[in-house]
Protein backbone atom coordinates (compact mmCIF):
# COMPACT_ATOMS: atom_id res chain seq x y z
CA UNK A 1 0.00 0.00 0.00
CA UNK A 2 1.24 3.33 -1.00
CA UNK A 3 2.09 5.52 1.91
CA UNK A 4 1.04 9.11 1.85
CA UNK A 5 3.14 11.60 3.55
CA UNK A 6 1.68 14.92 2.75
CA UNK A 7 4.82 16.82 3.35
CA UNK A 8 6.88 14.82 0.96
CA UNK A 9 4.37 14.46 -1.80
CA UNK A 10 3.89 17.16 -4.29
CA UNK A 11 0.58 18.83 -4.93
CA UNK A 12 -0.12 17.23 -8.30
CA UNK A 13 0.13 13.76 -6.79
CA UNK A 14 -2.21 14.70 -3.98
CA UNK A 15 -4.64 16.15 -6.44
CA UNK A 16 -4.46 12.97 -8.48
CA UNK A 17 -5.55 11.04 -5.41
CA UNK A 18 -8.37 13.40 -4.52
CA UNK A 19 -9.51 12.97 -8.08
CA UNK A 20 -10.44 9.46 -7.09
CA UNK A 21 -12.89 10.69 -4.48
CA UNK A 22 -16.36 10.57 -5.88
CA UNK A 23 -19.60 11.99 -4.48
CA UNK A 24 -21.09 9.82 -1.77
CA UNK A 25 -23.87 7.51 -2.90
CA UNK A 26 -27.35 8.84 -2.47
CA UNK A 27 -29.95 6.81 -0.63
CA UNK A 28 -31.96 6.79 -3.80
CA UNK A 29 -30.38 5.34 -6.90
CA UNK A 30 -30.83 6.58 -10.43
CA UNK A 31 -33.01 3.54 -11.15
CA UNK A 32 -35.27 4.33 -8.23
CA UNK A 33 -35.63 7.90 -9.38
CA UNK A 34 -36.56 6.73 -12.86
CA UNK A 35 -39.12 4.32 -11.42
CA UNK A 36 -40.73 7.17 -9.56
CA UNK A 37 -40.67 9.33 -12.67
CA UNK A 38 -42.40 6.55 -14.61
CA UNK A 39 -45.13 6.46 -11.99
CA UNK A 40 -45.42 10.20 -12.30
CA UNK A 41 -45.78 9.91 -16.08
CA UNK A 42 -48.75 7.53 -15.71
CA UNK A 43 -50.76 10.21 -14.00
CA UNK A 44 -52.46 12.77 -16.19
CA UNK A 45 -50.61 16.03 -16.22
CA UNK A 46 -52.74 17.85 -13.74
CA UNK A 47 -50.38 20.28 -12.11
CA UNK A 48 -50.35 22.38 -15.25
CA UNK A 49 -54.13 22.30 -15.41
CA UNK A 50 -54.38 23.41 -11.81
CA UNK A 51 -52.02 26.29 -12.45
CA UNK A 52 -54.07 27.36 -15.42
CA UNK A 53 -57.24 27.10 -13.37
CA UNK A 54 -55.89 29.48 -10.79
CA UNK A 55 -54.78 31.86 -13.48
CA UNK A 56 -58.18 31.57 -15.08
CA UNK A 57 -59.81 32.33 -11.76
CA UNK A 58 -57.57 35.33 -11.31
CA UNK A 59 -58.52 36.42 -14.76
CA UNK A 60 -62.19 35.91 -13.98
CA UNK A 61 -61.95 37.86 -10.76
CA UNK A 62 -60.17 40.67 -12.57
CA UNK A 63 -62.75 40.63 -15.32
CA UNK A 64 -65.68 40.66 -12.94
CA UNK A 65 -64.18 43.48 -10.91
CA UNK A 66 -63.56 45.43 -14.11
CA UNK A 67 -67.10 44.69 -15.22
CA UNK A 68 -68.53 45.74 -11.87
CA UNK A 69 -66.57 48.97 -11.93
CA UNK A 70 -67.63 49.77 -15.47
CA UNK A 71 -71.27 48.96 -14.76
CA UNK A 72 -71.07 50.95 -11.57
CA UNK A 73 -69.59 53.91 -13.39
CA UNK A 74 -72.14 53.53 -16.13
CA UNK A 75 -74.94 53.41 -13.59
CA UNK A 76 -73.63 56.54 -11.89
CA UNK A 77 -73.43 58.30 -15.24
CA UNK A 78 -76.84 57.04 -16.25
CA UNK A 79 -78.78 57.62 -13.09
CA UNK A 80 -77.09 60.54 -11.41
CA UNK A 81 -79.95 62.99 -11.35
CA UNK A 82 -80.11 66.68 -10.75
CA UNK A 83 -83.40 67.91 -9.32
CA UNK A 84 -84.58 71.46 -9.39
CA UNK A 85 -87.66 72.07 -7.26
CA UNK A 86 -89.55 75.29 -7.18
CA UNK A 87 -91.91 75.67 -4.22
CA UNK A 88 -95.29 77.35 -4.23
CA UNK A 89 -95.01 81.12 -4.07
CA UNK A 90 -91.61 81.07 -5.72
CA UNK A 91 -89.99 81.14 -9.16
CA UNK A 92 -86.63 79.74 -10.18
CA UNK A 93 -84.24 79.91 -13.06
CA UNK A 94 -81.89 77.07 -13.90
CA UNK A 95 -79.52 76.10 -16.69
CA UNK A 96 -79.29 72.77 -18.46
CA UNK A 97 -75.85 71.25 -19.20
CA UNK A 98 -75.88 72.66 -22.73
CA UNK A 99 -76.49 76.19 -21.46
CA UNK A 100 -80.21 76.25 -22.19
CA UNK A 101 -82.24 78.33 -19.76
CA UNK A 102 -85.29 77.07 -17.92
CA UNK A 103 -87.56 79.27 -15.86
CA UNK A 104 -89.75 77.37 -13.47
CA UNK A 105 -93.06 78.68 -12.27
CA UNK A 106 -94.31 78.15 -8.73
CA UNK A 107 -94.74 74.56 -7.52
CA UNK A 108 -92.87 72.95 -10.39
CA UNK A 109 -90.01 70.52 -10.55
CA UNK A 110 -87.43 69.68 -13.15
CA UNK A 111 -85.00 66.77 -13.23
CA UNK A 112 -82.35 65.58 -15.66
CA UNK A 113 -79.22 63.40 -15.85
CA UNK A 114 -76.30 65.81 -16.30
CA UNK A 115 -73.69 63.06 -16.88
CA UNK A 116 -75.87 61.25 -19.38
CA UNK A 117 -76.69 64.48 -21.23
CA UNK A 118 -74.28 63.82 -24.11
CA UNK A 119 -76.03 60.54 -24.88
CA UNK A 120 -79.65 61.37 -24.25
CA UNK A 121 -80.95 64.85 -23.75
CA UNK A 122 -84.03 64.38 -21.67
CA UNK A 123 -85.63 66.58 -19.07
CA UNK A 124 -88.50 65.65 -16.81
CA UNK A 125 -90.91 68.40 -15.99
CA UNK A 126 -93.89 68.52 -13.68
CA UNK A 127 -95.57 71.89 -13.45
CA UNK A 128 -94.90 74.87 -15.63
CA UNK A 129 -91.67 75.91 -17.23
CA UNK A 130 -90.43 78.23 -19.91
CA UNK A 131 -87.53 76.86 -21.96
CA UNK A 132 -85.11 79.01 -23.90
CA UNK A 133 -83.07 76.42 -25.72
CA UNK A 134 -79.61 77.32 -26.90
CA UNK A 135 -79.41 77.45 -30.66
CA UNK A 136 -78.65 74.12 -32.27
CA UNK A 137 -79.30 72.05 -29.15
CA UNK A 138 -81.92 69.39 -29.25
CA UNK A 139 -83.65 67.75 -26.35
CA UNK A 140 -86.86 66.28 -25.08
CA UNK A 141 -89.00 67.37 -22.17
CA UNK A 142 -90.98 64.56 -20.62
CA UNK A 143 -94.03 65.07 -18.44
CA UNK A 144 -96.63 62.62 -17.24
CA UNK A 145 -99.00 63.23 -20.11
CA UNK A 146 -96.82 64.29 -22.99
CA UNK A 147 -93.35 64.88 -24.33
CA UNK A 148 -92.04 67.86 -26.20
CA UNK A 149 -89.05 67.63 -28.53
CA UNK A 150 -87.31 70.80 -29.44
CA UNK A 151 -84.48 72.19 -31.48
CA UNK A 152 -83.08 75.64 -30.83
CA UNK A 153 -86.25 77.28 -29.73
CA UNK A 154 -88.18 78.74 -26.85
CA UNK A 155 -91.49 77.50 -25.57
CA UNK A 156 -93.64 77.19 -22.49
CA UNK A 157 -94.96 73.97 -21.00
CA UNK A 158 -97.82 73.77 -18.56
CA UNK A 159 -98.11 70.26 -17.16
CA UNK A 160 -100.29 70.02 -14.07
CA UNK A 161 -102.89 67.46 -13.06
CA UNK A 162 -104.94 66.78 -16.19
CA UNK A 163 -103.63 69.74 -18.11
CA UNK A 164 -100.87 69.64 -20.63
CA UNK A 165 -100.28 72.73 -22.71
CA UNK A 166 -97.35 73.72 -24.86
CA UNK A 167 -96.94 77.15 -26.35
CA UNK A 168 -94.27 77.86 -28.90
CA UNK A 169 -92.52 81.26 -28.99
CA UNK A 170 -89.74 80.66 -31.50
CA UNK A 171 -88.55 77.74 -33.62
CA UNK A 172 -90.40 74.50 -33.96
CA UNK A 173 -91.75 72.17 -31.29
CA UNK A 174 -93.00 68.63 -31.63
CA UNK A 175 -95.51 67.58 -28.98
CA UNK A 176 -96.39 63.96 -28.35
CA UNK A 177 -99.32 62.80 -26.27
CA UNK A 178 -98.27 59.91 -24.06
CA UNK A 179 -101.89 58.78 -23.80
CA UNK A 180 -102.54 57.90 -27.43
CA UNK A 181 -99.32 58.89 -29.20
CA UNK A 182 -101.02 61.78 -30.95
CA UNK A 183 -98.35 64.07 -32.37
CA UNK A 184 -98.50 67.74 -33.34
CA UNK A 185 -95.79 70.07 -34.60
CA UNK A 186 -96.29 73.70 -33.73
CA UNK A 187 -94.52 76.84 -34.83
CA UNK A 188 -94.35 80.31 -33.22
CA UNK A 189 -97.58 81.69 -31.81
CA UNK A 190 -99.26 78.32 -31.80
CA UNK A 191 -100.17 76.18 -28.85
CA UNK A 192 -101.46 72.70 -28.19
CA UNK A 193 -103.48 71.45 -25.28
CA UNK A 194 -104.35 67.91 -24.34
CA UNK A 195 -108.09 67.26 -24.29
CA UNK A 196 -110.04 64.69 -22.29
CA UNK A 197 -109.69 61.95 -24.92
CA UNK A 198 -105.90 62.22 -25.00
CA UNK A 199 -105.77 63.98 -28.34
CA UNK A 200 -103.87 67.17 -28.84
CA UNK A 201 -105.93 70.19 -29.79
CA UNK A 202 -103.90 72.77 -31.61
CA UNK A 203 -104.71 76.46 -31.38
CA UNK A 204 -102.96 77.94 -34.35
CA UNK A 205 -103.28 81.60 -33.51
CA UNK A 206 -102.35 82.69 -30.01
CA UNK A 207 -100.24 85.46 -28.60
CA UNK A 208 -97.49 83.27 -27.28
CA UNK A 209 -95.92 86.10 -25.33
CA UNK A 210 -98.92 86.10 -23.04
CA UNK A 211 -98.23 82.49 -22.09
CA UNK A 212 -94.88 83.43 -20.59
CA UNK A 213 -95.97 86.63 -18.89
CA UNK A 214 -95.61 84.76 -15.62
CA UNK A 215 -91.86 85.03 -16.04
CA UNK A 216 -92.29 88.80 -15.67
CA UNK A 217 -94.46 88.41 -12.58
CA UNK A 218 -97.75 88.92 -14.37
CA UNK A 219 -101.02 87.03 -14.41
CA UNK A 220 -102.54 86.48 -17.82
CA UNK A 221 -105.77 84.52 -18.14
CA UNK A 222 -107.69 84.08 -21.34
CA UNK A 223 -111.06 82.36 -21.09
CA UNK A 224 -109.87 80.30 -18.13
CA UNK A 225 -112.22 78.46 -15.75
CA UNK A 226 -112.17 80.31 -12.47
CA UNK A 227 -111.03 77.27 -10.46
CA UNK A 228 -107.87 77.05 -12.55
CA UNK A 229 -107.32 80.77 -12.18
CA UNK A 230 -107.58 80.46 -8.41
CA UNK A 231 -105.32 77.40 -8.43
CA UNK A 232 -102.67 79.41 -10.25
CA UNK A 233 -103.02 82.29 -7.78
CA UNK A 234 -102.72 79.82 -4.90
CA UNK A 235 -99.50 78.40 -6.35
CA UNK A 236 -97.95 81.73 -7.15
CA UNK A 237 -98.53 83.05 -3.66
CA UNK A 238 -97.99 79.74 -1.93
CA UNK A 239 -101.36 79.81 -0.20
CA UNK A 240 -104.33 77.50 -0.06
CA UNK A 241 -107.69 78.40 -1.58
CA UNK A 242 -110.55 76.09 -0.71
CA UNK A 243 -114.00 75.39 -2.10
CA UNK A 244 -113.16 76.25 -5.73
CA UNK A 245 -114.33 73.02 -7.38
CA UNK A 246 -117.62 74.36 -8.73
CA UNK A 247 -116.36 77.70 -9.98
CA UNK A 248 -116.40 77.13 -13.72
CA UNK A 249 -117.02 80.68 -14.88
CA UNK A 250 -114.57 81.71 -17.57
CA UNK A 251 -112.22 84.50 -16.62
CA UNK A 252 -110.13 86.76 -18.78
CA UNK A 253 -107.75 89.16 -17.18
CA UNK A 254 -104.29 90.54 -17.29
CA UNK A 255 -102.65 92.11 -14.29
CA UNK A 256 -99.38 92.47 -12.43
CA UNK A 257 -98.80 90.20 -9.47
CA UNK A 258 -99.64 92.22 -6.40
CA UNK A 259 -97.58 92.03 -3.24
CA UNK A 260 -100.55 90.85 -1.31
CA UNK A 261 -102.60 87.82 -2.22
CA UNK A 262 -105.77 89.45 -0.93
CA UNK A 263 -105.47 92.31 -3.40
CA UNK A 264 -105.22 89.81 -6.23
CA UNK A 265 -108.14 87.79 -4.92
CA UNK A 266 -110.17 90.95 -4.68
CA UNK A 267 -109.45 91.80 -8.32
CA UNK A 268 -110.65 88.41 -9.50
CA UNK A 269 -113.63 88.06 -7.16
CA UNK A 270 -114.96 91.47 -8.02
CA UNK A 271 -115.67 90.34 -11.58
CA UNK A 272 -117.99 87.60 -10.41
CA UNK A 273 -119.29 89.24 -7.23
CA UNK A 274 -117.79 86.44 -5.21
CA UNK A 275 -116.69 86.64 -1.62
CA UNK A 276 -113.94 84.92 0.25
CA UNK A 277 -113.00 84.52 3.86
CA UNK A 278 -109.65 84.13 5.46
CA UNK A 279 -109.43 81.19 7.79
CA UNK A 280 -107.36 81.20 10.99
CA UNK A 281 -105.00 78.70 9.34
CA UNK A 282 -104.12 81.30 6.67
CA UNK A 283 -106.09 79.50 3.95
CA UNK A 284 -108.88 81.20 2.00
CA UNK A 285 -112.32 79.82 1.48
CA UNK A 286 -114.66 80.88 -1.34
CA UNK A 287 -118.27 81.54 -0.54
CA UNK B 1 -42.19 15.29 -25.61
CA UNK B 2 -42.86 11.54 -25.61
CA UNK B 3 -41.61 8.97 -23.14
CA UNK B 4 -38.72 7.78 -25.31
CA UNK B 5 -37.34 11.32 -25.58
CA UNK B 6 -37.82 11.83 -21.89
CA UNK B 7 -36.03 8.61 -21.05
CA UNK B 8 -33.11 9.60 -23.26
CA UNK B 9 -32.92 13.00 -21.63
CA UNK B 10 -33.01 11.42 -18.19
CA UNK B 11 -30.32 8.83 -18.97
CA UNK B 12 -28.04 11.42 -20.49
CA UNK B 13 -28.28 14.17 -17.92
CA UNK B 14 -29.49 12.77 -14.62
CA UNK B 15 -26.03 12.16 -13.16
CA UNK B 16 -24.57 15.40 -14.46
CA UNK B 17 -27.40 17.46 -13.00
CA UNK B 18 -27.37 15.55 -9.74
CA UNK B 19 -23.64 16.09 -9.34
CA UNK B 20 -23.93 19.73 -10.25
CA UNK B 21 -26.51 20.24 -7.51
CA UNK B 22 -24.37 18.20 -5.14
CA UNK B 23 -21.30 20.32 -5.88
CA UNK B 24 -23.24 23.35 -4.93
CA UNK B 25 -24.93 22.19 -1.76
CA UNK B 26 -22.87 19.18 -0.65
CA UNK B 27 -25.76 16.88 0.27
CA UNK B 28 -26.23 14.06 -2.17
CA UNK B 29 -29.74 13.14 -1.02
CA UNK B 30 -31.05 16.65 -1.36
CA UNK B 31 -29.26 16.84 -4.71
CA UNK B 32 -31.05 13.68 -5.86
CA UNK B 33 -34.43 15.04 -4.78
CA UNK B 34 -33.87 18.33 -6.51
CA UNK B 35 -32.76 16.61 -9.70
CA UNK B 36 -35.84 14.42 -9.65
CA UNK B 37 -37.96 17.56 -9.30
CA UNK B 38 -36.17 19.07 -12.28
CA UNK B 39 -37.24 16.16 -14.46
CA UNK B 40 -40.75 16.15 -13.04
CA UNK B 41 -41.09 19.78 -14.03
CA UNK B 42 -39.76 19.13 -17.53
CA UNK B 43 -42.38 16.40 -17.97
CA UNK B 44 -45.28 18.26 -16.44
CA UNK B 45 -44.64 21.40 -18.41
CA UNK B 46 -44.23 19.22 -21.49
CA UNK B 47 -41.28 21.33 -22.54
CA UNK B 48 -40.25 20.67 -26.09
CA UNK B 49 -36.55 20.38 -25.55
CA UNK B 50 -34.25 19.39 -28.32
CA UNK B 51 -31.17 17.53 -27.20
CA UNK B 52 -28.79 20.30 -28.19
CA UNK B 53 -30.28 23.01 -26.02
CA UNK B 54 -31.68 20.73 -23.34
CA UNK B 55 -28.64 20.64 -21.09
CA UNK B 56 -28.49 24.41 -20.78
CA UNK B 57 -32.15 24.50 -19.79
CA UNK B 58 -31.79 21.59 -17.37
CA UNK B 59 -28.96 23.35 -15.55
CA UNK B 60 -31.00 26.51 -15.49
CA UNK B 61 -34.03 24.77 -13.99
CA UNK B 62 -31.79 23.00 -11.48
CA UNK B 63 -30.22 26.29 -10.51
CA UNK B 64 -33.62 27.93 -9.94
CA UNK B 65 -34.94 24.98 -7.96
CA UNK B 66 -31.81 24.80 -5.91
CA UNK B 67 -32.09 28.44 -5.01
CA UNK B 68 -35.67 28.08 -3.80
CA UNK B 69 -34.90 24.82 -1.99
CA UNK B 70 -31.74 26.26 -0.49
CA UNK B 71 -33.65 29.24 0.77
CA UNK B 72 -36.27 26.99 2.28
CA UNK B 73 -33.64 24.87 3.97
CA UNK B 74 -31.84 27.89 5.22
CA UNK B 75 -35.03 29.18 6.75
CA UNK B 76 -35.73 25.83 8.36
CA UNK B 77 -32.21 25.90 9.72
CA UNK B 78 -31.88 22.17 9.28
CA UNK B 79 -29.04 22.31 6.93
CA UNK B 80 -25.30 22.39 7.28
CA UNK B 81 -22.99 22.12 4.34
CA UNK B 82 -20.81 19.06 4.44
CA UNK B 83 -19.24 17.73 1.33
CA UNK B 84 -19.51 13.97 1.43
CA UNK B 85 -17.13 12.05 -0.77
CA UNK B 86 -16.37 8.38 -1.14
CA UNK B 87 -13.17 6.80 -2.20
CA UNK B 88 -13.34 4.75 -5.34
CA UNK B 89 -12.06 1.22 -5.13
CA UNK B 90 -8.71 2.21 -6.48
CA UNK B 91 -7.94 4.20 -3.37
CA UNK B 92 -10.15 2.28 -0.94
CA UNK B 93 -8.06 2.14 2.13
CA UNK B 94 -8.14 2.21 5.85
CA UNK B 95 -4.90 4.00 5.86
CA UNK B 96 -5.02 6.92 8.21
CA UNK B 97 -3.23 9.18 5.77
CA UNK B 98 -5.84 8.58 3.10
CA UNK B 99 -8.57 9.34 5.55
CA UNK B 100 -6.79 12.46 6.61
CA UNK B 101 -6.36 13.58 3.06
CA UNK B 102 -10.04 12.93 2.35
CA UNK B 103 -11.06 14.94 5.39
CA UNK B 104 -8.80 17.82 4.42
CA UNK B 105 -10.12 17.68 0.90
CA UNK B 106 -13.74 17.68 2.05
CA UNK B 107 -13.19 20.49 4.50
CA UNK B 108 -11.38 22.53 1.87
CA UNK B 109 -14.18 22.06 -0.65
CA UNK B 110 -16.70 22.92 1.99
CA UNK B 111 -14.95 26.19 2.67
CA UNK B 112 -14.68 27.15 -0.98
CA UNK B 113 -17.12 29.63 -2.43
CA UNK B 114 -19.94 27.69 -4.03
CA UNK B 115 -19.30 28.99 -7.54
CA UNK B 116 -15.62 28.07 -7.48
CA UNK B 117 -16.34 24.64 -6.05
CA UNK B 118 -18.96 23.91 -8.69
CA UNK B 119 -16.65 24.75 -11.57
CA UNK B 120 -13.76 22.83 -10.04
CA UNK B 121 -15.77 19.67 -9.40
CA UNK B 122 -17.44 19.76 -12.78
CA UNK B 123 -14.01 19.84 -14.31
CA UNK B 124 -12.51 17.15 -12.04
CA UNK B 125 -15.38 14.71 -11.65
CA UNK B 126 -17.39 15.15 -14.85
CA UNK B 127 -14.25 15.59 -16.91
CA UNK B 128 -15.85 18.41 -18.79
CA UNK B 129 -13.90 20.88 -20.89
CA UNK B 130 -13.88 24.52 -19.79
CA UNK B 131 -15.96 25.47 -22.80
CA UNK B 132 -18.52 22.82 -21.90
CA UNK B 133 -18.71 24.00 -18.29
CA UNK B 134 -19.07 27.58 -19.45
CA UNK B 135 -21.93 26.58 -21.71
CA UNK B 136 -23.79 24.60 -19.05
CA UNK B 137 -23.48 27.30 -16.41
CA UNK B 138 -24.12 30.10 -18.84
CA UNK B 139 -20.88 31.87 -17.97
CA UNK B 140 -17.79 32.74 -20.03
CA UNK B 141 -14.76 30.47 -20.48
CA UNK B 142 -12.60 33.18 -18.93
CA UNK B 143 -14.68 33.01 -15.78
CA UNK B 144 -14.26 29.24 -15.64
CA UNK B 145 -10.49 29.62 -15.95
CA UNK B 146 -10.39 32.24 -13.25
CA UNK B 147 -12.39 30.13 -10.84
CA UNK B 148 -10.30 27.03 -11.56
CA UNK B 149 -7.01 28.73 -10.85
CA UNK B 150 -8.41 30.23 -7.66
CA UNK B 151 -9.45 26.78 -6.43
CA UNK B 152 -6.12 25.16 -7.33
CA UNK B 153 -4.22 27.89 -5.52
CA UNK B 154 -6.34 27.40 -2.44
CA UNK B 155 -6.04 23.59 -2.50
CA UNK B 156 -2.30 23.81 -2.98
CA UNK B 157 -2.10 25.90 0.14
CA UNK B 158 -4.34 23.65 2.22
CA UNK B 159 -3.39 20.15 1.11
CA UNK B 160 0.38 20.47 1.14
CA UNK B 161 0.66 21.80 4.66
Amino acid sequence: MKNINNKNMDFDDLLAITDQFKPAKAKKSKEQVWAELELMMEKPIKKEAVVRNIQFRHWQVAASIALLISFGTLAVFRFYTKNVVCLAGDQTTTYLPDGSLVQLNAKSSLSFHPLWWKIKREVNLEGEGFFKVKHGEKFTVISTLGTTSVMGTSFNIFARDKDYEVTCLTGKVRVLSLINKDEVIITPNQMVALNNTGNLDANLNVNAKLAVKWTDGKFVFTQKPLNKVLAEIARRYGVEIQNTENLNQLYTGNFIKQKDVETTLAIVCKTFNLEYKKLPSGAFIMQ
Amino acid sequence: MDRADFKLLFDTYFDAIKNYVFYRIGDIDIATDITQDVFVRVWEKQMNLDMNTAKYLLYKIAKDMLVSKYRRLEVENKYSTRMQFEMTEAVESHDLDYKQLKLKYETALDKLPEKQRTVFLMSRNEELKYAEIAERLDISVKTVEKRMSAVLAYLRKVLTV
